[in-house]
């Protein structure tokens, strides 16, 4: 099995009462077997609703114009609510930020690890049970009988994130989905949630897609990285030619926009401005208005990805060019 | 010659009643703070940095202890004269959506304080809104705007702006940058950078982003349930940290890596801070101590000087700095 996830040319839209929001505009990346992905972007990057969307998890509001999104021999975008039931939380696993969305505050810890199993008929109770003791302790929670039985109010926030974790594997999924998984919590906290999921998904050779806009924890934990904004990839690479040979000025720009408390001599250099609401759909490089190397090409013509190198794609016209003048 | 701080903090405890409980959020802090110079507090949730940073505005009055502003001895003035000396004393928080304004334009959520404080004619202020707009890198056509039109970074320098509007001395920044996107957090430092400059501001910057409050503090408090349990210059605590706590906290920073093969082994500590309702015997953090004796588990260990400025509460700690 090559790609566990193939999602191609995925364009999202927010219907709002002043118009439309192009949120994801032609979207297209493949998930290897095994790897661990990251989807880095800043809010309005589009990061989130793609990866909801291919779960059909996406707001009201929104809707998928167009894409296909290809797990095993089916399309996730074609599938009825009924067969998407059986595809979340059973093949597809699923973690978020929100620690208060992710749990239902009036069921016990031990009932909603056991849900899954036992709503995808995967087992019975007894086996649910001995099954969700298990998973309680492979996700780091010591006297897992003592937390079966709590609710989650009586939980700290790095527990319930352990608890999100517990349920996301329940049914032995083959692709986890974590959207900032650590974002909020404290930094000793995110390091520990970090490690376990790493632990795991290494022991269990599970394939992972990660959303986050945390430069240091996608390149401490992710094989690849691809770099999203404005709805579109501008950036993909694995996380050497990520930290050594960046080439999209946007990326480039996060990464000298991190401040380093080691460096203090160093004065800041922020990305200027900030990223706009898409009210319609982008007619040429998103990043344009704050790009310090953009031309007027960049604002009508849509860049395409080009390939920089084994695995290493950036959609820039500039660099194209520098590429051309070069060769 | 010796300086007068302008922010002086000595013994200040604060501690809440939470359903028949008491929770100690700062227990028994001091520390100075000169004008025009930053104060970094870090210390996970509980550690009691946000507290610390009310109370010592005097928005959350503490129990016990003191706060000297330029002199002045807040517990013994009046509320006319708190309120007057508040113009000195600002702060920004986290979330600039609940301490703006909603139904009042940004134009007028800036002038409110001068509003407030009855400060010149109408005209004067319209001028003095234009000058902190332009200041806080927003154009005067923003003032028209309505907070919520806003982005998340131009509302934070609504804040600021209003925040700057009474021309303070001293700026508590609350946790400013955590709802900002990494490239508008950049840009949020870089502008107080310069205000600070150009304004010769004292900041007590509350973060748990630490290398943002690495690089803006001149001086850095590590908080632990409560306590200060390390103070130091900015460059002595990040270069030699004593307490174990502060050695992890910033090891446990994830920069990026030179490559794949140099990721972080992602270590830290054990466990979660305790509750502050139920603050352990002895030192607060011998229950997460990698390098935890007897002596930790019944003695509050005292903080300690182990070098110029640099200030330690751990048994460990090697105090023969005379």
């Amino acid at each position: 099995m090559s790609g566990a996830l193939q999602v191609k040319n995925l364009h999202v839209r927010f219907r709002r009462p002043e118009g439309v929001i192009h949120a994801v505009n032609g979207v297209s990346f493949e998930v290897a077997s095994g790897e661990w992905l990251g989807i880095l972007g800043e809010s309005g990057s589009g990061k989130s609703v793609t990866m909801l969307a291919l779960l059909g998890l996406q707001s009201e509001s929104a809707f998928v114009a167009q894409g296909e999104a290809l797990f095993g021999d089916r399309d996730l975008l074609k599938l009825s609510e009924r067969k998407l039931q059986s595809v979340r939380g059973r093949e597809i696993g699923m973690i978020f930020q929100s620690l208060s969305a992710g749990l239902n505050p009036y069921i016990r810890i031990g009932d909603q690890v056991m849900e899954p199993m036992l709503q995808h008929a995967l087992c019975r109770k007894p086996e649910a049970r001995r099954r969700a003791l298990a998973l309680l302790s492979e996700v780091g929670l010591a006297d897992p009988e003592t937390q079966f039985r709590r609710y989650p109010f009586e939980l700290s926030g790095g527990m319930r994130q352990r608890v999100m974790t517990a349920v996301a594997l329940a049914c032995q999924p083959q692709l986890l989905i974590a959207d900032e998984p650590t974002t909020a919590l404290d930094t000793t906290i995110a390091i520990q949630v970090l490690r376990m999921l790493r632990d795991i998904c290494e022991k269990r050779q599970m394939t992972t897609v990660m959303v986050t806009h945390d430069l240091g924890v996608a390149t401490n934990v992710c094989d690849r990285i691809i770099v999203m904004y404005g709805g579109m990839v501008m950036e993909t690479a694995d996380v050497d030619a990520f930290v050594a040979r960046a080439a999209h000025p946007y990326t480039r720009g996060l990464k000298e926009a991190l401040v380093d408390h080691r460096d203090r001599g160093r004065p800041l250099r922020p990305i200027p401005g900030a990223a706009e609401t898409l009210w319609e759909a982008p007619r040429g490089c998103p990043f344009a208005p704050r790009c310090s190397l953009a031309d007027e090409r960049c604002d009508r013509e849509i860049p395409n990805l080009i390939a920089l190198g084994e695995g290493h794609e950036a959609a820039c016209h500039r660099l194209e060019e520098g590429m051309s003048d070069v060769g | 010659m010796s300086v007068e701080p302008l922010l002086e903090v000595t013994h200040l405890s604060k501690s809440f009643r939470v359903h028949g409980q008491t929770l100690q959020a700062v227990r028994d802090v001091s520390f100075t703070l000169a004008a025009g110079e930053t104060l970094g507090l870090v210390g996970e949730s509980g550690s009691g940095k946000s507290t610390l940073g009310r109370s010592l505005l005097w928005l959350l009055p503490p129990e016990t202890g003191d706060v000297r502003f330029a002199g002045e001895r807040l517990r013994t003035l009046s509320k006319q004269a708190l309120r007057s000396r508040r113009k000195d004393m600002q702060i920004v928080f986290q979330d600039p959506v609940s301490a703006l304004n909603p139904r009042a334009n940004v134009f007028r959520n800036i002038e409110e304080p001068l509003l407030v404080h009855r400060m010149g004619t109408a005209r004067e202020r319209r001028q003095e809104v234009a000058r902190l707009l332009s200041q806080v890198g927003l154009q005067e056509a923003h003032g028209l705007a309505y907070p919520f039109e806003l982005s998340g970074g131009q509302q934070q320098r609504v804040m600021i702006a209003r925040a700057l509007a009474l021309q303070p001395k001293l700026v508590v920044c609350d946790e400013m940058l955590s709802a900002l996107d990494m490239s508008v957090q950049t840009q949020m430092m870089a502008l107080l950078q310069q205000l600070q400059q150009e304004h010769h501001l004292a900041y007590v910057f509350i973060s748990h982003n630490l290398s943002a409050v690495g690089y803006l503090s001149s001086h850095i408090a590590v908080m632990y349930l409560g306590k200060i349990v390390e103070y130091a210059p900015t460059e002595q605590l990040v270069a030699s940290p004593v307490h174990p706590y502060t050695a992890t906290l910033f090891q446990s920073i994830l920069h990026i890596p030179e490559s794949k093969a140099a990721r972080s082994a992602l270590t830290t500590l054990p466990g979660e801070i305790p509750s502050p309702v139920k603050v352990p015997m002895g030192c607060a953090f011998h229950t997460r101590c990698p390098h935890v004796q007897d002596v930790c588990r019944t003695q509050e260990p005292p903080s300690i000087q182990v070098a110029q400025g640099h200030f330690v509460a751990c048994h460990l700690a090697k105090g023969d700095f005379a």
